[in-house]
């Protein structure tokens, strides 16, 4: 999401609009649309190029001159945002006080009348100009959810003081109890409080800025510390329930979420999202659709984090990906899952796979970091996942080798989850911690010194102190 | 035959390594003092459509394959979610109700730590 604010100084900043991405919104704050200065017009040309989602924000009566409103239009916008202050004043001593619940008719029946001037597929927004009277603000907005509006923005004057902030709560708790789940309200996001806006009055109607989707539980892999598809958990499933896998972890097993109702969760959710990370109890990158799904979220301007063994790509979903990466660092990032700087470690690690297996997933890597630097060091990024077990406990430094080699930007080493009985058998022996803890920090200096970011720094750095002193003191808790 | 459960499987590990450090670096205290705001910027769709509020949280509220996502959004019972989280430092729950105490390994205390600082900015 992006956003610029002319209203005060017609002058356009300097901005990289080659990072603008096909669907992010791109909302331009216009102080009129009359007399317009020409470069504001070929700028506005150039954006609409790059976006389909970009929203000019207007004062409400320039949008009825229509000669002003088709030559934008023309340009490929997506709609208007009109720009009005609503009358508290005057629809409270027309209607009664008893009445409030009637809004604003006059700002009703010109966004009824000005929507019926665009093409369907063309937004009209209302930026409520906010004062201090809030009485018949929720009223207005339902008038005009009910006449199509799928979003609001509220232009609020000053900072969000806790008082301020409980009177729009209940602006928010009328919308709910008249059901406008359908509509998305954002405070301006062209200035600095607007996050602050959404925590403080508990904004539901946008707000929402980290977002898991969980695409696959299918895997080839068999990791053994995986609760689902280690070897040792498979066989204590089969174990409990008489020699066969119960039929309703086969079918958990097999389990993908529906193309079509992912792309309309990725394509209904609010603009105010950050991070979107793709996973699964499986390997997300196993769902047929999945680049697709990362391209949708993509486009959107959402930054991308997706988990994964990283086999299951080919070159051409590399070169895609590298494109959709929009000339950005870390805006679409991996995080691989590969828990060993060896083949030998790999393959112990991961009993069902091979060499082979292990040379496709550094190459797909590789292709990776050469995309990167062929393209000024932007593309796609990744982090070495390393989940630190009994097995690679003490051969940590090589993960950070390996991360190195391949051009990463972070190294995760995470302590085994424990998910079910088994996993206690890949746990570091209590017998290895201080050998562990030593191998954790030369890992950690290592990546330190080649300059690759070791994520969770602060928490290892808990585990090296808690370790590597005299074993007596661990055995002794 | 029912799988262990977290806690089961909680107690084997205590025998083998310090909860500390399968705690996912989480100060223990952190939900003793700091409100849990997930709810408000968090959501997770999972492969059978069920949404849940959290991470590791036991139960699901609703389906996103049989109801658009945002009804469950705005639901009531997503609203008893908030508002039963954002009093976690009141009531404690964490630490004696079996139902809550996963909140003790918290994945979202990143997120939360952010959500926090800025509900404590004071302009009044």
């Amino acid at each position: 999401m992006l956003s610029l604010d002319l209203v005060n100084e017609v002058k356009i900043p300097h901005f990289k609009l080659v990072k603008l991405m096909p669907k992010e919104l791109f909302y331009i704050r216009l102080p009129s649309l009359k007399d317009l200065p020409e470069e504001i017009n070929i700028f506005l040309q150039k954006v609409t190029f790059l976006s389909s989602e970009v929203i000019l924000s207007i004062p409400a009566e320039d949008f009825a001159v229509d000669e002003w409103r088709k030559k934008y239009l023309s340009f490929g916008i997506k709609g208007f945002a009109i720009r009005a202050t609503h009358q508290v004043e005057k629809w409270l001593k027309h209607q009664g006080i008893g009445q409030i619940y009637s809004g604003d008719r006059d700002l009703m029946d010109m966004f009824h009348r000005y929507r019926s001037m665009l093409e369907q597929d063309k937004d009209l927004i209302v930026e409520f100009q906010i004062g201090s009277d809030l009485r018949i603000l929720a009223p207005t907005i339902t008038g005009i959810v009910e006449m199509g509006a799928k979003w609001v923005v509220l232009n609020v004057e000053g900072e969000p003081t806790n008082k301020r902030c409980l009177e729009f709560r209940d602006v928010f708790e009328y919308l709910k109890i008249r059901g406008c789940t359908k509509l998305n309200v954002y405070f301006p996001f062209w200035n600095n409080y607007f996050r602050e806006w959404d925590i403080k009055t508990q904004n539901t109607f946008s707000g929402i800025s980290d977002v898991h989707i969980d695409i696959s539980n299918r895997c080839t892999h068999s990791c053994v510390f995986c609760g689902l598809y280690g070897p040792e958990a498979l066989a204590d499933m089969k174990k409990r329930s008489g020699g066969e896998l119960p039929e309703v972890t086969k079918n958990y097993m097999k389990m993908e979420i529906d193309p079509v109702t992912c792309h309309e969760i990725i394509q209904n959710l609010p603009w105010s999202v950050k991070y979107l990370q793709f996973g699964g109890m499986g390997d997300p990158l196993m769902h047929e659709h999945s680049v697709d799904f990362i391209a949708a979220a993509r486009e959107r301007g959402f930054k991308v984090e997706v988990l994964s063994n990283m086999e299951y790509l080919e070159s051409e979903d590399i070169h895609r990906l590298h494109r959709l990466s929009g000339n950005k660092l870390n805006d679409l990032h991996f995080i691989a899952n590969i828990s060993a700087g060896n083949p030998e470690l790999y393959i112990e690690t991961r009993p069902r796979q091979t060499i082979k297996n292990y040379e496709k997933v550094l190459q797909n890597l590789s292709l990776f970091s050469k995309l990167r630097e062929e393209n000024n060091g932007t593309g796609v990024s990744f982090t070495i996942m390393c989940v630190v077990n009994k097995l690679n406990c003490l051969h940590l430094k090589e993960v950070s080798e390996l991360a190195h080699k391949l051009g990463a930007q972070r190294v995760w080493f995470k302590p085994m989850e424990i998910h079910g009985e088994i996993h206690h058998l890949y746990i570091p022996k209590k017998e290895m911690l201080k050998a562990m803890a030593n191998s954790l920090k030369e890992a950690i200096d290592y990546a330190i010194e080649k300059d690759i970011t070791v994520f969770q720094k602060e928490y290892c750095d808990q585990i090296i102190n808690k370790y590597s002193g005299d074993l007596i003191d661990v055995t002794s808790n | 035959m029912s799988l262990p459960t977290k806690k089961d499987t909680q107690d084997v590990v205590i025998k083998e390594l310090d909860f500390d450090v399968v705690n996912g670096g989480i100060p223990a205290d952190f939900y003793s003092s700091n409100p849990c705001l997930v709810g408000y910027g968090y959501i997770r769709f999972q492969v059978n459509g069920n949404i849940v509020p959290c991470c590791i949280a036991k139960h699901h509220i609703g389906d996103a394959y049989k109801q658009d996502w945002r009804d469950i959004w705005h639901s009531g019972a997503y609203e008893n979610f908030r508002k039963k989280m954002a009093k976690i430092h009141l009531d404690r729950f964490h630490l004696n109700d079996p139902e809550w105490t996963f909140c003790q390994q918290c994945s979202h205390f990143e997120i939360n730590s952010e959500l926090n600082a800025t509900l404590k900015i004071k302009r009044d």
